[in-house]
């Protein structure tokens, strides 16, 4: 599986309203679950997911996937 | 990482699972399983969801769960906690109602009389306060405290607790304090005094004494959070974003700690661990390796990780944990390691019932829980063989069956972090426990060789001894009030302070029962409330252990009665039966004491008795009754 496939995962598991397209361009104003409790709780998800930790800086600008699968892909490699 | 090792995985198809038990007939069963894996925080939730969706409350074929009504306090973010929590619930047979107060409204909820805490009639008080709702800190300090000292803060605890009695009266969960992994001077962090690391030690050992002989009750997340280390427990990063307590991987397994302590609260703590033998208890088969070929004791690193299990296993028993050895063995040669090999910690006579045969584990495992006359839902099974643990979760789905490692070096730590024997307290009754049930199979053997059950009763040399409730009894009555099943005719259950109020009314008729004989002491084994109204008395709890049916011990307790009844000028006697699915054996208890049915509306059966048609049974043991509270109690 790729990044994008894994991340879907992981939001299908975080947020529990399934009314959004899951596309590279889905940002934070597509989900009204996601909040900034809902943020944290998404990107521990993600974090357990690929085994990365993010910086403190990075988790107030992952905001849409677009940006989060960028961060990630930058942190396996 | 999985947290919680001795649960099964998650299956895979968790999600689809969920959205099947919202339309399903037995939703809150299917919950219930699915909750009894290692589920995840966003899985508690999903899990719950599901459920709530679903109209399992108008189902009529709903497992039986206990109710529990939580308020939670905190200083820190708790909105992902109700749904871990009510997940870890159903885990435990709990159906668990979540009263959160606002985020950092601690001191408020507690004194004031109106607060959304005070007003919701909660079963306890879970005071989720990290150090960083102590008057030790602000929130960003990591290594000294502000001036303040473990006392001042324990004061402040105190402030909270003294509220929360006066204005709502059930007890608190206090949570131990988690040193945080930050020394500022080394060693000498622990010393100290204003560095954090020693106020919060002596917080902890002071928070220990502030609560002894309360109805309080201590949550050791000190010792969670150094079980999975400080480093990982604390993120500061989630603290920094919203301020949340820890890290958000651990809420399921916090939320399972919460979980067992209000499972020991309702009475649900497990009583008995059934063991199997080969690879289990020693390394090797007995019946292919013989005496001298397993593995057990020092000089072999496997005998000395199987030598650790059994020690476990010794100390549980100590602590009043029935032992039961389940295997599929030739008796004789099963027996063989415990007769003849001097390593052997667990001996033949700490095994309450040795079941080694053929038959499938199951039907002996039922055997085992019969022959000890208590609920399969108090077994705790233990097998290395995955097959047999399988077959046992599915045909005795009450029996909890942990997964145990492959390396027998990480048994023990694996079935102590299941925490299936967890207690909020330990009375010297419990200690005596696994003797007193090895003291009943001897009375078993007596009573095969007397011919009549009068005549052995009569050579039991039963004493008993009846008082009102008072303090010492307290925490014991508490306990049994909580725990008691299947002898018990209206299943109330009652926290200690409410028992409490029951000693201290008047218009209450208490009585306390302890039984011995000569095999041994029973210990306190039943109870009664009673509520006077004019010349009624209404019985409002009755309760037996069933340790010690067909003893006559009913009929001491109804003399005991009518006696009082009659010397304050009452008339009738008034008890009910409320039928649960585990008390039938008393259905036709008041009908054998000589009580009239008068009513089965509402699925109860109301019972009188006219207390001066009642003919004394004067059952065959000494007697000793108390009637007036002791002076200065």
């Amino acid at each position: 599986m790729d990044t994008l496939q894994r991340l879907e995962i992981v939001f299908e598991d975080t947020f529990s309203d399934s009314s959004y397209q899951f596309t590279a361009d889905l940002t934070q104003r597509d989900i009204e679950e996601w909040d900034s409790l809902n943020q944290v709780r998404l990107l521990m998800a993600i974090e357990q997911e690929f085994k990365i930790k993010f910086d403190l800086a990075e988790m107030e600008k992952l905001t849409g996937v677009a940006v989060i699968s960028e961060v990630i892909s930058n942190k396996l490699n | 990482m999985n947290h919680m090792p001795w649960l099964l995985p998650a299956p895979d198809d968790f999600n689809e699972q969920c959205a099947a038990l919202i339309k399903s007939e037995d939703s809150l069963a299917e919950a219930c399983k699915l909750s009894n894996t290692a589920i995840s925080l966003n899985q508690c939730g999903r899990l719950i969801k599901a459920l709530v969706k679903s109209n399992f409350q108008q189902q009529s074929n709903n497992p039986p769960m206990a109710t529990f009504k939580l308020g939670i306090v905190s200083n820190a973010t708790l909105n992902l906690f109700a749904p871990a929590l009510k997940a870890s619930a159903l885990r435990h047979g709990i159906l668990l109602e979540v009263i959160q107060a606002d985020f950092d409204q601690v001191i408020q909820e507690a004194l004031n009389p109106d607060s959304l805490i005070n007003t919701a009639n909660v079963d306890a008080i879970l005071i989720a306060v990290d150090h960083r709702g102590y008057p030790f800190s602000s929130e960003t300090l990591t290594c000294t405290s502000s001036g303040t000292t473990a006392s001042d803060a324990i004061n402040y605890l105190n402030q909270l607790r003294n509220g929360f009695a006066q204005n709502c009266g059930a007890p608190c969960i206090i949570q131990s304090l988690v040193c945080p992994p930050f020394s500022l001077l080394g060693s000498l962090d622990r010393q100290l005094q204003g560095l954090l690391k020693k106020e919060i030690t002596d917080f902890n050992s002071l928070l220990i004494d502030a609560i002894k002989d309360s109805s309080d009750i201590l949550l050791d997340i000190a010792s969670l959070a150094n079980d999975v280390g400080t480093n990982n427990w604390f993120d500061e990063r989630q603290w920094f974003m919203s301020r949340m307590p820890f890290s958000n991987e651990f809420i399921p397994l916090y939320g399972e700690n919460i979980a067992r302590t209000l499972a020991a609260i309702r009475g649900k703590s497990k009583k008995c661990l059934v063991l199997d033998l080969d690879n289990t208890l020693w390394s090797g088969v007995i019946g292919d390796d013989g005496v001298e070929g397993i593995h057990i004791g020092q000089g072999h690193p496997l005998g000395e990780a199987h030598q650790a299990i059994q020690q476990y296993a010794k100390e549980l028993k100590n602590h009043g944990i029935i032992l039961a050895v389940c295997s599929k063995n030739e008796e004789n040669i099963a027996l063989q390691p415990f007769r003849e090999n001097p390593d052997m910690v667990l001996k033949e006579e700490d095994i309450a019932i040795f079941v080694a045969n053929w038959n499938d584990k199951a039907s002996n495992i039922k055997h085992i829980a019969n022959t000890l006359n208590i609920g399969l839902d108090a077994l705790v099974f233990v097998d290395d063989n995955p097959m047999e643990r399988d077959i046992v979760r599915t045909v005795l789905p009450d029996v909890s069956v942990p997964e145990i490692p492959e390396d027998p070096s990480l048994i023990p730590r694996t079935l102590c972090a299941a925490g299936f024997f967890d207690l909020i307290n330990f009375t010297s009754d419990d200690a005596q426990r696994s003797d007193q049930y090895r003291a009943n199979a001897m009375r078993q053997q007596a009573l095969e060789s007397s011919c009549s059950l009068d005549n052995y009763l009569a050579s039991l040399e039963m004493s008993i001894e009846l008082k009102p409730f008072d303090k010492t009894g307290r925490k014991r009555i508490t306990q049994l009030i909580n725990k008691t099943n299947q002898f018990n005719l209206t299943t109330q259950r009652y926290t200690e302070t409410e028992v409490e109020h029951f000693e201290a009314n008047p218009k209450y008729f208490t009585q306390q029962v302890r039984l011995s004989d000569k095999f041994g002491d029973n210990g306190m084994i039943s109870i009664l409330i009673a509520e006077k109204e004019d010349k009624t008395l209404i019985i409002d709890s009755w309760l037996m252990s069933c340790r010690v049916i067909k003893r006559r011990v009913e009929e001491v307790l109804c003399d005991q009665l009518v006696a009082t009844a009659k010397a304050e000028g009452i008339e009738t006697i008034r008890g009910q039966y409320s039928p649960t699915p585990k008390n039938k054996l008393v259905q036709k208890h008041y009908q054998d004491l000589g009580f009239t049915l008068i009513d089965t509306s509402n699925d109860v059966d109301i019972w009188e008795l006219n207390v001066d048609n009642y003919q004394p049974k004067h059952p065959p043991m000494e007697i000793t009754t108390q009637t007036t509270k002791p002076v200065g109690d």
